[in-house]
Formats: structure tokens, C-alpha cells, sequence
């Protein structure tokens, strides 16, 4: 079985804690780098086949929404909590926006959660 | 300005809780549609968009007070300064109670930055 794929692209270049997270969860983390990242989530979830998308800013808006508009992903953005990120995965969405948030606990959960779901 | 009314339609339609800030946003987006004018660079709309939504919660977060963390110093080195410089601008001036510091300031740069970069070139 594969592990789940999960592109993270902060404005800031940052998303260390979500990615050790999320290979702690089981699953494979790509970190863009750099300044902007968030706003090359869709483009590096196409090139790497990844199952979701993790965008943050703000609001995580700009990567959410460039994504959906280059390549049709659902999206949800504006989230401020892990929970509320859970609430996205289970609605569907592939590419969810928070403000800034590195932490180790959202990229786990969003493994735990997406296996659950049966995705992997 | 059709395609700041169409932006704003958008993100409305998907954020209906953001229709307080409309207008605030719209008269940024309209000072940034005015300063690329007259750099002669075009906004693309899917760019339009972007900049749409961080705008939008970047006046909530002035209406409710909020304050993001500082960001470090040398991630300045990676964008252009003139787009600093047009990011501090177009955010000051608008209400004398808001405080759009530097962190603020270099989100949105890092808007221009892209656009800058697609028909400029890097740095």
C-alpha cells in the first residue's frame, strides 16, 4: 500500500513540523522551499502525483486558490485549527488553507485522518 | 476595475462571512490596481484572485486586531524592495488605527514579488 503524498507550501518557505508530523504518521511529505511556496501547492501536487495539498499564509488563500484555479482541486481556506482541517478532509477537499501553523500535530492528523477516510 | 468587482464577487460567493470587508478591500485593491498601471505590469487574473483573498483577510485580521508573528529579517533579502515599499503604501493610509507592520507588509510583497518576477524576470 502506498503512503499518503502530502505537498506543504508556506509563504514563508517554513513547514518543518507539519512534515516531520506527517512521516511520523506514515505518511510522505514535500516541503516546497522557498519564499511563495504556498503559491506552487497545485503545481508540485500535479508533478508528484501527491494525494493533498497543505497551503498556509494568512489565510492560506493564495495557494488554495491558485491551485483550484490552474487545476480544479476542491478547496477549502481561511482555517485556523487542526479540527477545522479535518472537517475540510472529510468534505472532500484536496488543497485546505490555515493561517501559519507549523505544527507536528496537523500534518499527524491529517495522515490519520485521510487513512481513516480510506484514501490509503 | 470589472475584474476587482468579478474577484470580489468570487471570494464572496465561497466566503459569504468576509462581506463586511468588502469594502475596505476593494479600496486597496483598487490603489494596487492603480500602482501597477502605472508600472505597466499586468495583473493576471488568477494572480487578481490571490491577492483578493489575502487582502480580504488581511483587513479582517486589522478589524479584529489581530497581529501575525515577525517573520525574519533575511527573508526581505529574497524579494524585490520596491515591492516592499509598494506593499507598505498601498496598505497604510487606510484607516489610522491599523497597524499593517512589517510581516504584514511582506506577505503581500511576496504577492507583487511573483508578478514582478513572471514579466520582469528574478532577481
Amino acid at each position: 500500500m502506498s503512503k499518503v503524498k502530502i505537498v506543504i507550501g508556506d509563504r514563508l518557505g517554513k513547514g518543518q513540523n507539519i512534515a516531520k508530523g506527517i512521516e511520523a504518521a506514515g505518511g510522505t511529505a514535500i516541503v516546497i522551499p522557498g519564499v511563495g511556496a504556498d503559491m506552487k501547492v497545485g503545481d508540485v501536487m500535479v508533478s508528484e502525483s501527491a494525494d493533498l495539498g497543505l497551503s498556509f499564509c494568512g489565510s492560506g488563500g493564495a495557494g488554495a486558490l491558485t491551485a483550484k484555479t490552474k487545476y480544479g482541486f476542491p478547496v477549502e481556506y481561511g482555517l485556523r485549527s487542526v479540527d477545522a482541517g479535518i472537517t475540510a478532509l472529510r468534505s472532500g477537499k484536496k488543497v485546505i488553507g490555515f493561517g501559519f501553523m507549523d505544527t507536528e500535530e496537523l500534518g499527524r492528523r491529517m495522515v490519520e485522518e485521510y487513512i481513516k477516510l480510506g484514501g490509503k | 476595475m470589472q475584474m476587482i468587482d468579478d474577484i470580489l464577487k468570487e471570494l464572496t460567493e465561497t466566503k459569504s462571512d468576509y462581506l463586511s470587508e468588502i469594502s475596505e478591500t476593494k479600496q486597496i485593491l483598487q490603489k494596487i490596481e492603480e500602482e501597477f498601471r502605472l508600472m505597466e505590469i499586468h495583473i493576471p487574473r488568477d494572480r487578481w484572485l490571490a491577492i483578493g483573498a489575502h487582502v480580504l483577510a488581511f483587513v479582517r485580521r486589522m478589524t479584529n486586531g489581530e497581529r501575525l508573528p515577525v517573520i525574519e529579517a533575511e527573508l526581505f533579502a529574497e524579494i524585490h524592495p520596491d515591492m516592499v515599499t509598494l506593499s507598505h503604501k498601498v496598505l497604510s493610509e487606510e484607516k489610522s488605527a491599523w497597524q499593517a507592520d512589517d510581516t504584514e507588509a511582506f506577505l503581500l510583497a511576496v504577492h507583487f514579488e511573483a508578478i514582478r518576477a513572471m514579466q520582469m524576470g528574478p532577481l
